[in-house]
């Protein structure tokens, strides 16, 4: 059984969405040089019904996105809980997929939410500036989920 | 006094669209319209870059069914290249198309679709989803999630994305399926089967029950079908040529290659939608509405060549053929949706047959070579239907002109033709001034559309060729102003 899995969020062409995965593969880096236990990590452009599966087989999960904020706000470690959600199309929210795995195979994974502040999402691949400023908080809160994790 | 009924947006399709109803002065329906909004015009951006970049840039049109749009792409670069495909990569093509067949159907089937009749269409449309679908029959709703992640999971061990891989390129594919991931594919196939064969007992009974209205009123018309097929009339989904049924069976044209395509169908653009409106030429319009996708590729095949699902082929026109035909053609855009479950079990079992095959998928798996011609169409079987890609390129490779042929618009004309059907039997005509739609009636108009589970992301396109309406009435419909462009 695959302990914990890392999810980042975002299309890396659209500049700032690619937070997600930018810090999805970070994740990864960090375990494999920490040889912490088994968190296997993906990247997403959104989340879709199948990986209800896939969550109600794991002990944890970390969702990485990327968030349309006020400027000022910093990154931010958020615990979830699985919730119903209306499914109108192909993609869902991390609490809904999380209450899909609930539903479906009786049980749903320890889960938080790193939420990145935000401010560009047009076409591109680079980050905008106030986001690069947020990512060592980002990369902290990473680590302590990690840490977490494994203490 | 006359009015406009409208329902938007329209729910569990991908993309955004409108449905409009115009009621004439006694009440009655005058027209019935589906209005696709989203405009995207991805041929004229693809101008200029080079045509060995199509796969990804029109895969990332959306993430539904890239890797059609890969296939059709690849397989232009083959003929622009003149290359001869290997044998081996050739089948680890046909296994992606499969496997996007499987989860597309199964995403369109238990997702999107039958939530209205395991739950009903009177049911709370606040719970008319998924999660009514789990607390109803999880059991399904397992099934259903499984078809999409087995279709899924084998899209990413062939291509090592589920989406917007770079695997399928001209003259072959990137890399081979290893020993492992064939092993791990072949050992989910007996769930995926019992997923399959669970779906069609629950729905078949159905069709004659408590949908049996339903089956003869969301567009039960008759119209020509075009699909792809072998040589020998096996149904394909990648490979051979297109053939043209009509709804008596007759084949109308057989044979036709896509290289020919504009001689055969013709691109109708209407005021009041950015979705083109396809036409089989030599029927002109309205004559030469046809329809693709699952329902089309049934009615066109003469076999589907596996046991399992030549079995549940009879079935499908046991069940629906229509009696004009002798049984061998369905007529029902409903019975689309039972059509998606005989080709999951048609797909199940060729996927089955190729990865018992494993030295079939071993040796070179690219060939390469110059640019070879200026033009060339490719062709694919979606899930959708039939897809179309037309390049023309300078020397260099730089594209000169696209067109890109999408199955929804070429059930564009079907679609609308379906809700003036539900319209016109649904709903009480006439309508008193000031009666209102009921939801549930409005929801059947919605899925009317969702029989073809439509993808509009992909569909909208011609910028340049659109003819734009715009109209200023009054709240009474009294048209103040109107600007044409043509």
């Amino acid at each position: 059984m695959q302990a914990a899995l890392v999810i980042g969020i975002g299309n890396p062409l659209r500049s700032d969405d690619g937070a997600g995965a930018l810090l999805a593969e970070q994740a990864a880096v960090i375990t494999a040089a920490d040889a912490q236990g088994p968190v296997a990590v993906r990247s997403v452009q959104q989340l879709t019904p199948e990986l209800a599966a896939e969550l109600a087989a794991l002990e944890a999960v970390l969702f990485i996105d990327a968030w349309e904020a006020p400027e000022g706000l910093e990154p931010a470690l958020i615990p979830l809980r699985p919730q119903p959600a209306r499914l109108q199309s192909h993609r869902l929210e991390p609490c809904a997929l999380l209450g899909l795995a609930q539903a479906l195979y009786g049980r749903a994974p320890r889960a938080h939410l790193l939420r990145v502040p935000a401010q560009a999402f047009g076409h591109g691949i680079s980050l905008s500036s106030s986001l690069q400023q947020a990512l060592p908080k980002a990369r902290v809160l990473l680590k302590q989920w990690l840490r977490e994790l494994h203490a | 006094m006359s009015r406009t009924i409208t329902v938007t947006p329209l729910t569990r399709i991908e993309g955004h669209a409108r449905i409009t109803l115009t009621v004439d002065d006694a009440g009655q329906l005058s027209h019935a319209r589906f209005h696709v909004e989203d405009f995207r015009g991805f041929e004229a951006f693809c101008e200029g870059r080079l045509f060995s970049e199509m796969g990804a840039i029109t895969a990332r049109i959306c993430g539904i069914c890239p890797v059609s749009h890969q296939l059709a792409a690849a397989r232009c670069g083959d003929k622009l290249l003149a290359l001869e495909v290997p044998a081996a990569a050739q089948r680890l093509r046909l296994l992606v198309n499969l496997a996007q067949i499987c989860q597309s159907h199964a995403l369109s089937f238990f997702h999107l679709s039958s939530p209205d009749w395991l739950l009903g269409w009177q049911s709370d449309p606040a719970r008319r989803n998924l999660f009514g679908l789990i607390a109803a029959d999880p059991e399904l709703a397992r099934a259903g999630i499984g078809l999409r992640r087995f279709g899924q999971e084998l899209i990413e061990r062939l291509a090592g994305r589920r989406l917007h891989a770079r695997w399928l390129v001209p003259g072959g594919v990137l890399s081979a399926l290893s020993s492992d991931d064939r092993l791990a594919i072949l050992a989910q196939l007996p769930a995926a089967r019992a997923a399959a064969a669970l779906a069609l007992d629950r729905f078949v009974p159905l069709l004659d029950g408590v949908l049996s209205k339903e089956l003869v009123s969301f567009g039960t018309f008759e119209s020509l079908f075009m699909a792809l097929v072998h040589p020998d009339g096996r149904w394909s989904c990648l490979g051979g040529s297109l053939r043209v049924v009509d709804s008596s069976g007759v084949v109308v044209a057989d044979g036709l290659l896509e290289d020919n395509y504009a001689n055969f169908l013709a691109e109708l653009s209407l005021g009041w939608t950015y979705l083109k409106s396809p036409y089989y030429r030599p029927w002109g319009h309205p004559a030469g509405i046809y329809r693709v996708g699952p329902l089309a590729r049934l009615n066109v095949c003469s076999t589907i060549g596996t046991p399992h699902a030549d079995r549940e082929l009879q079935r499908f026109r046991t069940c629906h053929g229509s009696a004009a035909s002798g049984g061998r053609i369905v007529t029902a855009s409903f019975a689309y949706h039972h059509a998606r479950l005989v080709e999951i079990v048609a797909v199940l079992e060729a996927i089955e047959a190729l990865l018992q095959e494993p030295a079939a998928l071993e040796g070179p798996l690219q060939a390469h070579g110059p640019l070879a011609v200026r033009e060339a169409v490719g062709v694919s079987e979606a899930p959708r239907g039939t897809l179309f890609h037309h390049y023309r390129v300078d020397r260099d490779g730089v594209l000169e002109h696209v067109n890109l042929l999408i199955a929804t618009g070429q059930n564009n004309l079907a679609m609308n033709r379906t809700i003036e059907q539900i319209a016109r039997t649904w709903i009480p005509w006439p309508l008193q001034p000031g009666q209102l739609i009921d939801e549930p009636l409005l929801n059947r108009l919605e899925a009317g559309i969702r029989c073809f589970d439509p993808c509009l992301s992909c569909s909208t396109h011609a910028l340049g060729q659109m003819p734009l309406r715009v109209e200023l009435r009054t709240s009474n419909g009294q048209l103040l102003a109107q600007g044409v462009r043509s």
